[in-house]
């Protein structure tokens, strides 16, 4: 990787191609679930890659190209997000998931539902936090990192983002009627 | 944090995450990459040795040097265009401020696809120069363009007499704001305000008017994005301005530019001249209409020009214009009341009638109010939006 990383910050594109052909997959994933918007997330995963590609000879340590294009990543997935706010917010109310739970299933089925229409209500700097601490298992400084903000704030915000997950899957399992006629209203 | 919790949400997010690239996707990158060109790792920026000299001593310094700067990029921008209409996007004079000491930088493009370019920092605080009495930092070179990029090789390098070093420089174009972007995200302004639709060239204006005192006639408000880890709200701000974190929420009392409470924009060439102030805090048991009155009492605590019912990010607002240099808006969230307010000169004419309420709407129209990610003095968990 270190010898990929040095060949392609001297300019060498197959050497690029092929560090992007080995990170592109987590990439999009994480672009996935930060955006929950499939074309969105490749236009983001694609724009990482172009700036990434630009910028390299600017990168010092070959060994961070991880965490640095970790970070192009989140900031452009944040960029795509202010684009697209209003559209997702329009797909949220038409979110299938949001119709009451169906009596009888089973209850780790319930719970990924739940889970997902709560991942789907958070804002996508909550969505965020969580993709890069649960899913990356990066340490909270790494993640802080990715995003651009300080310790402090990534923990703060990764309690918040925790907390409202909670609230939502608990109000979910209070009043499931209430709730979806709380986000069609 | 619940364990259990955590762990459920770390299977889940495990068990559906999808890391297969679409179809196409990994070609369409290696495509891209294919037509695209990296940036060059030396930078024309010269703030090697940033804060070694600190902020210019004064308001009056810094005015005559952006006024220098923009007279310098006039007469060189008419030397090198030679009044011909523009063959490029980039020709033409731009400047910035150097955001590691705050003093002016130009840059001159000329005509063609290879165009002669001209580069200067004022005041240079970098090592090249360190042992000149003279601190103005000169290059010249030639640039090469590709598409909406510009690079730009000085052979000869650059420096403020006594030393020459080595620097090259990479600018994108972009068409919304009609700015340049460098290597290092720094924002170029164009030096002389003109019309890109009528193609006009920046040298065919001369002879020149006086150099104004604002730093940029243009102000293009899409020039980059700050977001508020205190406050919880984003706002877009001009080029070549600059942007103070709040380091503390915002528990009372006035908002001013040395507030740490405060997030503070300001254009660095002007400082207390000119800046913006964002701060919210929770309404602490006040209906929002007490907590404007509260606020209008130290914002606007004489008689007023003007004040009238507003919408900032779909949230109710309240503008207030208390005089000609000081405007402000209270937005009313849900869970938190949000103030933003321009300070602009009252010694400045210019400035008052170009940062106008008119400017303030524009600006007022990239808020986007984020309460839920906003930090409070009590209890962090307070700002938890409960919908």
């Amino acid at each position: 990787m270190h010898e990929l990383v040095v060949r392609a910050r001297g300019g060498d594109r197959d050497a690029f191609s092929e560090l992007v052909a080995r990170s592109i997959g987590r990439l999009t994933a994480v672009a996935r679930m930060i955006l929950r918007d499939e074309y969105a997330a490749q236009d983001a995963v694609q724009d990482t890659c172009i700036e990434a590609w630009r910028s390299l000879p600017g990168l010092r340590d070959p060994d961070k190209f991880d965490a640095w294009a970790r970070r192009l990543l989140v900031r452009s997935c944040f960029k795509s997000m202010r684009r697209i706010k209003q559209v997702s917010a329009t797909e949220i109310r038409m979110t299938p998931g949001d119709e009451p739970a169906i009596a009888g299933v089973e209850r780790n089925v319930a719970l990924h539902d739940q889970l997902e229409r709560g991942l789907a209500r958070i804002s996508a700097e909550q969505r965020a936090v969580i993709v890069l601490v649960h899913y990356l298992d990066l340490p909270l400084a790494d993640a802080a990192a990715a995003m651009g903000i300080p310790l402090g704030t990534t923990k703060s915000r990764l309690n918040r983002a925790t907390s409202a997950l909670r609230a939502v899957i608990e109000a979910d399992n209070r009043e499931p009627s209430r709730l979806a006629e709380r986000i069609a209203s | 944090m619940n364990d259990r919790f955590s762990s459920q949400l770390r299977q889940h997010l495990v068990e559906t995450a999808n890391e297969r690239p679409a179809e196409g996707q990994l070609a369409a990158v290696v495509d891209a990459v294919a037509t695209t060109r990296q940036r060059l790792p030396l930078v024309a920026r010269l703030t090697w040795n940033p804060g070694r000299i600190g902020l210019l001593p004064s308001a009056a310094v810094r005015f005559g040097l952006v006024a220098a700067a923009l007279a310098i990029a006039m007469a060189a921008g008419a030397s090198l265009a030679g009044g011909a209409k523009p063959t490029t996007v980039f020709e033409g004079a731009w400047t910035s401020t150097d955001p590691g000491d705050t003093s002016a930088q130009i840059l001159v493009v000329g005509p063609g696809n290879t165009p002669a370019v001209y580069f200067e920092d004022g005041y240079a605080t970098g090592a090249a120069c360190v042992n000149d009495p003279v601190k103005r930092f000169v290059a010249r070179g030639l640039g090469e363009i590709s598409g909406s990029h510009l690079d730009v090789a000085f052979p000869d390098g650059g420096g403020c007499g006594l030393v020459t070093v080595e620097v090259a420089g990479s600018y994108a174009y972009i068409e919304a704001s009609d700015t340049l972007i460098d290597q290092d995200q720094l924002v170029w302004a164009r030096a002389i305000s003109d019309d890109r639709s009528t193609t006009k060239s920046p040298a065919s204006q001369a002879p020149a008017p006086p150099a104004p005192s604002t730093p940029a006639p243009s102000i293009p408000m899409d020039a980059a994005t700050f977001t508020s880890t205190v406050h919880g709200v984003s706002i877009d701000y001009p080029a070549g301005w600059q942007v103070r974190p709040a380091t503390e929420p915002w528990t009372g009392g006035e908002l001013s530019f040395d507030s740490p409470a405060a997030d503070v924009l300001f254009d660095p060439a002007l400082g207390v001249e000119l800046y913006l102030v964002v701060a919210s805090q929770p309404y602490n048991g006040l209906h929002p209409q007490q907590w404007l009155r509260k606020q209008s009492e130290w914002l606007c605590p004489g008689e007023r020009l003007g004040a009238g019912t507003a919408e900032v990010d779909g949230t109710n607002a309240y503008a207030l214009r208390c005089s000609t240099s000081q405007s402000a808006v209270l937005v009313f969230a849900e869970t938190r009341g949000y103030v933003i307010r321009l300070i602009a000169s009252a010694a400045e004419p210019e400035l008052t009638e170009t940062y106008s309420s008119s400017w303030l709407r524009e600006l007022l129209e990239t808020v986007d109010l984020r309460p839920e990610d906003a930090i409070d003095a009590v209890s962090e968990s307070a700002s938890v939006s409960p919908s």
